[in-house]
């Protein structure tokens, strides 16, 4: 045990690169798995039959199937159609598709959420069915999904670790294949739990700020500055 | 809801003079929820500054017949004209139409997610396209014109929650 190896691998370009590998699959797949998510929510909450079903397929295949196995079947069985995407692809399409269907569930249910009142109050003001979306529903079901969402977001980052079996060099797989060079197993994967968690850290971070930016009571005193500007054309009415 | 009445019967001396059409004239309109016939041949007719009171036990179709008005329902039978305008069929343009009809709900409907100022703005701003920066949208004078029994302190950042119904039924700012 060898606690100044845990700081030369902490410290290493290897394992630097590798936790940047790790960030870059996780971030790109929480984009684009939000956006799959988008879209399956709002296929569902449209009113049209087809839409609906289309929907519940995808949530039935990418729920029902582990996603170790969706990312092995991405990477190895759509070659043989023609499809031929590189590792990191296909890690990361396996990934939001997967993501897609836990985010449309969670985007649902904040959706779901705004009162019917709100959308034809907003409907009365004379805002178009996208502009209630826009300026109504969706600011007000942010606020509502987001510890759902940053769950997902941590989940994600752990996630992240299987890709290891499609050779992505991210950050597992490098800490083991450097363990097994030399057998120091509790060094590299010390060095690398340690990575884990300092990016777990960042997103709690991430997380508790935009709780904070979108909670009305803490915006209102962002705003002070405001009233202050406002108040002395009233005062002198 | 009956309102089968003729509507010369209101205010005879208006309707005299031929030519000008009431501002909102709505002909027998029908609608009905499932079986349950809501409005049967309702017909109103209101001119240009007159205040009208629909007056009725709950659920006989006072909300049903504003909603019909500025198409949130859209009417089974019967017309709607709008300045003289049949908008009766028209909900592919209802947010245009809506525009020029202003409705505020039994609960209010205040966006919990905004200030009490960017409740009042978010039609001019986001529906007329009026600048913030302009005068007559300005927080500070919507707020003394519903102020009048307090003084006009405009706190415009306070949020619909936080004040409840303080907030809601004297259009305080605070």
């Amino acid at each position: 045990m060898s606690l100044q190896l845990v700081i030369d691998y902490l410290l290493s370009p290897v394992f630097f690169r590798a936790a940047m590998m790790t960030l870059l699959i996780t971030v790109t797949s929480l984009f684009f798995g939000i956006l799959a998510g988008l879209v399956i929510a709002l296929l569902q909450e449209a009113n049209l039959r087809i839409s609906r079903i289309l929907a519940l397929v995808y949530l039935w295949l990418f729920r029902g199937t582990p996603v170790l196995f969706q990312i092995i079947f991405i990477y190895n069985v759509l070659p043989g159609f023609g499809i031929r995407l590189s590792a990191f692809t296909s890690a990361v399409v396996a990934l939001s598709l997967n993501e897609g269907a836990y985010m449309a569930e969670i985007l649902r249910s904040g959706l779901g959420a705004v009162k019917k009142g709100q959308r034809t109050a907003g409907l009365a003001l004379g805002l178009t069915r996208a502009g209630v979306m826009r300026h109504i529903v969706l600011p007000q079901a942010l606020r509502i999904i987001l510890p759902p969402v940053g769950n997902q977001m941590i989940g994600m980052l752990k996630t992240s670790a299987l890709v290891s079996v499609v050779a992505v060099e991210e950050l597992l797989l490098v800490a083991n294949q450097t363990a097994s060079a030399n057998f120091r197993y509790f060094e590299a994967l010390t060095a690398a739990g340690i990575y884990y968690l300092i990016l777990t850290t960042i997103f709690m971070g991430a997380q508790n700020w935009l709780e904070r930016s979108l909670d009305p009571k803490h915006r209102r005193r962002r705003r002070t500055t405001a009233v202050e500007r406002l108040a002395p054309a009233a005062e002198a009415r | 809801m009956d309102l089968s009445a003729p509507a010369h019967d209101r205010n005879p001396a208006q309707t005299a003079s031929a030519g000008d059409r009431p501002l909102l004239e709505i002909i027998g309109i029908d609608k009905s929820f499932g079986h349950n016939r809501i409005l049967k041949r309702c017909s109103l007719d209101v001119r240009s500054k007159e205040t009208v009171v629909l007056i009725g036990p709950s659920g006989s179709g006072k909300s049903t017949l504003l909603r019909c008005i500025n198409l949130l329902e859209p009417a089974d039978a019967g017309n709607v004209f709008f300045r003289g305008r049949d908008i009766t069929r028209e909900l592919r343009n209802a947010d245009r139409i809506r525009r020029e009809i202003g409705m505020v709900f039994q609960n209010f409907e205040l966006f919990q997610h905004l200030t009490a100022a960017e409740n009042i703005m978010l039609a001019p701003v986001k529906v007329l396209g009026m600048s913030r920066r302009v005068p007559t949208t300005s927080p500070s004078t919507c707020c003394t014109r519903c102020t009048s029994r307090t003084r006009p302190t405009p706190i415009r950042t306070s949020f619909p929650a936080a004040s409840s119904s303080v907030w809601r039924s004297q259009g305080r700012w605070r």
